[in-house]
């Protein structure tokens, strides 16, 4: 049985506030309301009215759209029992109209809607209201009788759509198509008409599955709209291709190498492209993959930075093999292609110029040049950034040339119509060839110019390629003019014998360019020649390692190995783990932090390594590879202050080191602070200031070692700068001269350090404004960084 | 833990070449297992992996083709693993992001008042960094191994450092080429190493030191002091002055300090040595330089032993090549002199970990023992880790605490017996993630031992080749269920060496049979006295041998097993609510107008946790269900604690010598035995019980629609693309469901589990094949 409360506004409406909804849904839900009342339309059906009274009969109709509920028309209507006024008692007619407002329950028995499924299933509620528990049987028919609404409200809001609280949300495509019943058409074939052309009749076999070019019937566009519409076209199609010489002499030969070059394209693999591969007709396992994945997703396995380098690096394969190298059209005539300079330079350059920028966007450009280090790398940079520039002005110039070239051709073209296309392609050949520049040439010109000249004008991609097609095959295809075909075919044969003369040396000497651009790209350096990444030792057939692998790092396995091999008469017995001390072996009865060099040595190597750096940073001067102790290798730099003996400043001769460290050593140090203010460089690395305060705080430490304390630093000041440096610039061969260039620095550099040395605190020096302040002054110091 | 920036840093300053990956024909190449997982899974892959829990199924798939790939190139793969301690990259990263992902999660779903049927989709991304996803080893390793062994491939977990076992395998030539993190640059032996491989393009990555040393005009001394400094595998910690920078920035900042204006970070944590905070940074660096020249790593003798990795002699050498150029004149360049071998200080325990046997490293070398009890004993803490879900319920916290009594105390006690006196007596701490400061002391003595009270029980039987599985062994007892005494207590010992091989236990499946039972006799699922020589299931044993009897398929008896272990424990009962309570990812409406359902659902979902749905990959962007998470963490840690127990016990008989260890090379080791241990793979991840979830719930709301809901499971978990066929799934996952309601029936008939649980897993059973079947 299914009731429906109709009482006052209807369960729907009533609901409404409590009812937090979506449109959708709430149309859903009005949906199956509707569904339920049209599949009841002719059961049996008992009316309750807001009076009390209750009338029996089959439902003939009810109005959804009333605004206040729902109006129910009754057939054979009898009442069962009388309401406590009730004005239709007794006057039953035919039909009985129930008002909305009047309708209290609607109770709907037999009625039969759903599947075959027996079990009683619990249908959703709608809100409290309108719960319905409906047994399913076989669905009857529904009926088909008339059902007029008793009342037509106009414009009345259907109950449901009443209750969204809010119509205007935010909704997704789900919201918005969830909720529709999607209803396909069903596809039909289609077929041509009668009077469709014979071209397209099925009947006809032979053309079946043919396309335009193919068709063997004679389908002219041309002699159609002609003999139609009286149009003469003056289309003709070698304006827009170039037509193949099948009868040509050297024609198996080149469609040899056509097909050469289309399966080398096609054999490169789709590289990864399952897009490519597609393409391709490869078919690729793209289980697990979405639609980003596959079309539009970068592929980021191994998350590689340099994703553009793959193209630039990756060595070609058929290079060794002597196989010419495809390169598309347009690219063959660019100079980078055939100059080994440019294609070496370029090789390299393709390397570091897109990374930085492309791939790691949030690290702004300034660090990444600041990280590197001065000297030598970014010379070569330097030099590698004007070569780039070299040649893009090269090939601006030639592809300027080109359009050049055009727009003359163009112009004679338009001046003297009445010439045929050849003649005017002809005489600008001529002129080609015959023209010198009227003045001196640049030197760098010639090469541009020895280029021009030597590429044929048909190879310049800025120009339309041109027609050359031998008479025959002209009239078997063409319509006409043969006048053309015949007059280019004189032309065209030399030229094309000249063209395959031409590009057989170009053809060379690419391959040899990518063979080395490819190493060079590989490597990304132009220094490096190794082609391999294992060098000269190839790693062989790996049968044995295997081995290695199974019955090695196994301890078991490997004992009884060296049981068996000492041929021992003793059983075999595995060592039983409780022999295994919790330690480690060790060659020395020594904790790991005293093999750590002592305080001193770290700072005064750091000191030298300071030194260094800001000097080749200054001055460009060689990289010196600095050992952990860089001190053996500035014996002259260090203790060419005037000290005698320079001490032992190795980290693992801690003791003997902390004994050894004397005055002298420390005057060296000292002398070391002392030239450091020609680096305008605020003192961040603490290192530099808490010298005195260090060494002093230190002393008790030292002095058991019979190392004496440092002398006062004021006295070390004094007599120290101007020997250190000059003591240094020697080694370093550094110019005298330059030495007054920094007097200011130097003076004011100790004072600095005084400061911050009477400040006395540590803790000071992690101030980074500090650190800031130095990248910014060296920065300016160093001058090359724009 | 690669260098923290550094490859970045190569990248950018195209310090990396490239070459075609068939360059390396015929190599054997020394792969660092977590590198390549942190290549495989970098960037967008599997964003939502730590709410769904599981190994990303992504991975297993890439290794697959990999593995092809490197079978086309001749290339011989050796993976090395790593499971010490402090493996994650980047633990707090990535426990951060974890936190705040869950945050917007739950506001995402708490603000969610407008829905009914249409789950709302997670945004914020659960794993940290793009630049080193953290994964901790244990989510893939056993995963991984599995799939390698199946394959034949060599993988070995190294002691400590996988990148310095590799560097050892490379100074033997054991290896050819090395495929790993920054970390290599570190390493002396490794001159050259991969640090990517496109399998797609067919090309490779590679790492020149000398170049890189020579470019950046930089000595290894300053290359490993800027690495110390920004943080590396050997010493996590980024130090200051850098702490302050992005963690992308590092190497510039720190390459620049070092090298245009010569900064040395060892002097300024050593100037800076003020208070304790900043003297941990002195300790910190120190710690970090000696692990890095003395990490102890397996040798080819399988004798783990330190590997003296001498960086220093690096410059050594380019000081040297540079003189001899400097020197051309001269017709012989000075000889390059082998410096002296680096000492090796006596205190190397301080800073790596004590020394366990080498037999306990073969065992974790081939993956029989996982590395955390293992390290529990070396540095004397087991760490809790946080679970993925945050761990906060008291249920959880509960098992954590009960698992002392129950689990650790005894597998420690079995793995401390048989190994030096001194670890026996050491103590052993237990600290759980959410009090660090407050420990829980190991017990690891009782008398007698665990191990004599438990030698006597013996399984054998005589067929070689049997594999082992929970239900071949359910097999063996339930056939011998009359007298299991009689079957499986031996009267002597079979430790001794007099004893004749064929007493022994034989093969595989001997091995993990007597495991197997000793483990459950430690569990209470039978009652052993040797004395009387009783050996009697308890009403938990007598559910478990009805397993095939139950109808119960043989590959859903390892995770019903853990069911009955974790409803054993008492814990959390199949229904209960979560205290705290975690939000349902069933909507408001649903929770309130179908509060029976929705019981049902839960139920459903969380025995659905341990049904393993068979998807290619799982690039899950969509909805998430923590709720259902947090039960399936609860197993897990079941999961994980079973694990520790079957391998102690397994690994004290073979210490004690009950099986013949030379009967095996090492991949027939990790293919017979380690790979037929169960508890060992990750649990399945949320997904199904997710689908199930939503399906159901659309299917209240929808007019008992099926096809609707099913087509909203479709596009929720791209299940068209993913999952081969979502139907069989669910039909299969509906016969697990199933299996469970017959064993919680036979639980709550044995008034193990109270009725009305299994009442209501009949009914959520009932409603779920009400839903699924076709109208």
């Amino acid at each position: 049985m299914t009731t429906v409360n109709a009482t006052g506004k209807g369960g729907a409406s009533s609901a409404a506030p409590a009812f937090k909804e979506t449109p959708e849904v709430a149309k859903k839900f009005k949906d199956r309301f509707d569904y339920l009342l049209a599949e009841s339309l002719g059961s049996k059906a008992t009316v309750t009215t807001t009076k009390g009274a209750k009338y029996k009969g089959v439902l003939a109709a009810a109005n959804l759209e009333a605004n206040d509920g729902l109006d129910v028309v009754l057939k054979a209507p009898e009442l069962v029992v009388a309401g406590s006024n009730d004005e239709n008692a007794g006057k039953l007619g035919e039909t009985l109209l129930v008002h909305a407002n009047d309708v209290a329950q609607l109770d709907i028995t037999g009625l039969k809607i759903g599947g075959p499924a027996a079990a009683p299933v619990k249908k959703p509620s709608y809100a409290a209201a309108a719960a319905a528990s409906v047994p399913k049987k076989t669905s009857t028919a529904a009926p088909s009788k008339k059902s007029v609404p008793a009342k037509k409200s106009a414009a009345a809001p259907a109950a449901a759509a009443a209750a969204t609280p809010s119509g205007n949300g935010f909704r997704t495509d789900v919201d918005i198509s969830g909720g529709k019943n999607v209803r396909q058409r069903e596809l039909q074939r289609w077929t041509p008409d009668e009077g469709d052309d014979a071209a397209f009749d099925p009947n006809a076999q032979a053309n079946q599955g043919q396309t335009l070019e193919e068709a063997s019937s004679t389908w002219d566009q041309f002699s159609v709209n002609e003999k139609k519409f009286g149009i003469k076209s003056t289309y003709d199609e070698h304006f827009y291709t170039t037509k193949i010489n099948k009868s040509g002499p050297d024609y198996q030969q080149r469609l040899k190498e056509a097909q050469r070059i289309a399966d080398e394209i096609e054999g490169q693999g789709a590289a990864g492209n399952i897009h490519l591969a597609e393409d391709r007709g490869i078919t690729v396992d793209d289980s697990g993959m979405d639609e980003e994945d596959l079309y539009s997703g970068v592929d980021r396995r191994g998350d590689e930075l340099l994703a553009s380098l793959k193209t630039n690096a990756k060595p070609s394969a058929d290079a060794k093999g002597g196989a010419k190298k495809y390169v598309p059209p347009t690219l063959r005539n660019q100079p980078h292609h055939m100059d080994p300079a440019i294609i070496s330079s370029s090789g390299a350059k393709n390397v570091p110029v897109p990374t930085p920028a492309h791939k790691q966007p949030q690290v702004p450009a300034q660090t990444q040049t600041q990280a590197q280090p001065a000297g030598k790398p970014r010379a070569t940079l330097k030099n590698a950034d004007e070569e780039t520039k070299k040649q893009l002005k090269e090939i601006k110039r030639q592809s300027g040339r080109g359009e050049h070239d055009r727009i003359k051709a163009k112009a004679q073209a338009q001046s003297g119509p009445k010439v045929s296309k050849e003649e005017q392609i002809e005489a600008l050949k001529n002129f080609a060839q015959k023209f010198k520049v009227p003045y001196d040439v640049p030197n760098d010109m010639g090469n541009v110019l020895r280029k021009t000249n030597n590429v044929p004008l048909k190879d310049d991609p800025s120009l339309p390629p041109k027609p050359k097609v031998s008479a025959q095959s002209a009239q078997a295809s063409r319509n006409g003019s043969s006048k053309h075909s015949s007059s280019g075919n004189t032309s065209g044969g030399t030229h094309s014998s000249n063209n395959d003369a031409k590009r057989s040396p170009q053809g060379q000497q690419h391959n040899g360019a990518s063979t080395r651009g490819g190493s060079s790209g590989t490597t990304h350096t132009r220094k490096r020649q190794t082609g391999s990444f294992f060098g000269s030792k190839k790693p062989l057939n790996n049968g044995a390692k295997r081995e290695t692998f199974n019955k090695g790092f196994n301890v078991f396995l490997k004992a009884k190995e060296a049981h068996d091999a000492e041929d021992s008469m003793a059983p075999f017995l595995i060592e039983k783990p409780y022999f295994a001390a919790p330690t480690w072996t060790s060659t020395v009865e020594k904790s790991h932090k005293t093999l750590f060099p002592d305080i001193q040595t770290v700072f005064q190597e750091s000191q030298a390594r300071m030194q260094m750096r800001q000097m080749s940073a200054m001055g460009g001067m060689p990289p010196v590879n600095m050992g952990p102790n860089g001190m053996p290798q500035f014996p002259g730099a260090m203790m060419g202050a005037g000290v005698p003996g320079g001490p032992g400043g190795a980290p693992n001769s801690n003791g003997a080191a902390g004994a050894t460290s004397p005055n002298p050593m420390m005057g060296g140090f000292q002398g070391a602070g002392g030239y450091m203010p020609f680096q305008p460089q605020p003192m961040f690395y603490p290192g530099m200031n808490p010298m005195g305060p260090m060494m002093g705080g230190k002393d008790g430490s030292v002095g058991p070692n019979g190392s004496t304390s440092p002398p006062p630093m004021p006295d070390q000041m004094g007599y120290m700068p101007p020997g250190a440096y000059m003591g240094m610039g020697d080694p370093y061969g550094y110019p005298m001269g330059g030495m007054p260039q920094f007097p200011g620095a130097m003076m004011g550099g100790p004072q600095g350090m005084m400061g911050n040395e009477h400040g006395g605190s540590h803790r000071g020096y992690q101030g980074h404004g500090g650190h800031r302040g130095s990248r910014g002054s060296s920065k300016n110091s160093h001058g090359h960084r724009a | 833990m690669p260098v923290r920036s550094l490859e970045q840093f190569l990248f950018e300053h195209a310090l990396v070449g490239s070459l075609p990956i068939d360059t390396l024909r015929n190599a054997t190449l020394g792969i660092d297992a977590a590198h390549y997982v942190s290549r495989l899974l970098s960037g967008r892959k599997e964003q939502f992996l730590d709410a769904l829990g599981g190994c990303p199924a992504m991975l297993l798939m890439y290794l697959e083709s990999d593995l092809r790939v490197f079978r086309e190139c001749g290339i011989v793969p050796v993976f090395v693993f790593e499971d010490a301690e402090n493996s994650e990259s980047d633990a707090d990263a990535s426990l951060a992001q974890r936190h705040k992902a869950w945050n917007a999660w739950t506001n995402t779903l708490s603000s969610a008042d407008s829905y009914i049927d249409q789950p709302p989709t997670a945004t914020e991304p659960f794993r940290a960094g793009t630049t080193s996803p953290a994964l901790h080893p244990s989510r893939y390793m056993a995963d991984m191994l599995r799939v390698l062994a199946r394959h034949g491939v060599t993988a070995l977990v190294a002691p400590f450092r996988a990148c310095s076992q590799l560097a050892y395998m490379r100074s033997v030539n054991a290896v050819d080429a090395v495929y790993g993190p920054t970390d290599c640059l570190l390493l002396a032996p490794i001159d050259r190493f991969i640090i990517g491989m496109e399998f797609p393009n067919r090309d490779f990555r590679y790492v020149d030191r000398t170049r890189l040393l020579r470019e950046l005009d930089c000595s290894m001394a300053e290359l490993v002091d800027i690495a110390m400094a920004t943080g590396n595998a050997f010493q996590p910690r980024t130090l200051p002055p850098l702490q302050i920078y992005p963690p992308y920035k590092l190497c510039d900042v720190a390459v620049e300090m070092a090298l245009a204006s010569g900064t040395n970070f060892y002097a300024y944590q050593l100037a800076n040595e003020v208070d304790p905070v900043t003297a941990g940074y002195v300790d910190a660096y120190q710690r970090g330089v000696s692990a890095l020249k003395y990490t102890p790593v397996m040798l080819q003798s399988g004798r783990v032993d330190v590997f003296t990795n001498d960086y220093a002699a690096v410059d050594a050498a380019a000081r040297a090549r540079h003189a001899g150029k400097n020197a051309k004149g001269n017709a012989a360049a000075p000889p390059v002199t082998p410096a002296s071998p680096l000492q090796i200080p006596n205190d190397v325990h301080e800073f790596v970990a004590q020394r366990l046997p080498n037999e306990y490293y073969f065992y974790r070398a081939i993956g029989l023992a996982s590395g955390q009890l293992l390290d529990a004993i070396a540095s004397g803490v087991y760490h809790e880790r946080e679970p993925l879900d945050g761990g906060a319920q008291e249920s959880y916290r509960a098992l954590v605490k009960q698992s002392v009594q129950e689990f650790k105390n005894k597998e420690l006690n079995l793995l401390t017996q048989p190994i030096n006196r001194y670890f026996q007596m050491k103590q052993v701490k237990q600290q759980v993630w959410y009090a660090p400061d407050d420990t829980t002391a190991l017990l690891n003595r009782t008398t007698p031992s665990i191990f004599d009270s438990l030698n006597h029980l013996v399984v054998k039987c005589s067929d070689d080749d049997k594999e082992f599985s929970i239900s071949e062994f359910v097999g063996v007892l339930a056939a011998a269920q009359d007298n299991l005494a009689q079957s499986f207590i031996v009267d002597k010992v079979i430790f001794p060496d007099s004893v004749p091989a064929a007493e022994k236990l034989n093969n595989a499946f001997d091995l993990l049979a007597t495991g197997m039972l000793r483990a459950l006799v430690q569990l209470e699922f039978f009652d052993y006295d040797f004395d009387k020589r009783t050996l009697k299931p308890t009403n938990w044993g007598l559910t478990l041998l009805k397993f095939n009897a139950l109808g119960i398929s043989p590959e859903h008896q390892e995770k019903m097993l853990l069911l009955l272990v974790l409803l054993k424990s008492g814990t959390l009962a199949l229904s209960e609510e979560f205290k705290p309570s975690v939000l349902s990812v069933l909507s408001e409406h649903t929770l309130r107008t179908y509060p029976q359902e929705a019981q049902q659902i839960l139920v459903l979902s969380r025995l659905l946790t341990l049904f393993q749905v068979e998807h290619k990959a799982h690039n899950h962007h969509g909805p998430i269900d923590k709720k259902t998470l947090v039960f399936r963490e609860h197993l897990d840690f079941v999961r994980a604690n079973m694990n520790d127990m079957l391998e102690a016990v397994v690994v004290a008989s073979l210490t004690t010598n009950e099986f013949d260890k030379l009967k095996y090379d090492n991949l027939e080791w990790q293919q017979r035995i380690v790979a037929h241990m169960p508890f060992k793979l990750a649990l399945p991840s949320t997904a199904m019980a997710m689908m199930w979830e939503f399906f159901l719930q659309k299917y209240l709301h929808n007019g008992n629609a099926r096809d609707d809901a099913m087509a909203l499971v479709s596009s929720q978990f791209n299940a068209h693309q993913t999952i081969a066929d979502v139907d069989a799934q669910f039909d299969q996952s509906r016969e697990f469901l199933q299996q469970c309601q017959l064993l919680l029936r036979d639980l709550a008939d044995s008034r193990l589990v109270k009725n009305s649980e299994a009442t209501l897993c009949d009914d959520a059973v009932k409603f779920a094949t009400a839903a699924l079947a076709k109208e």
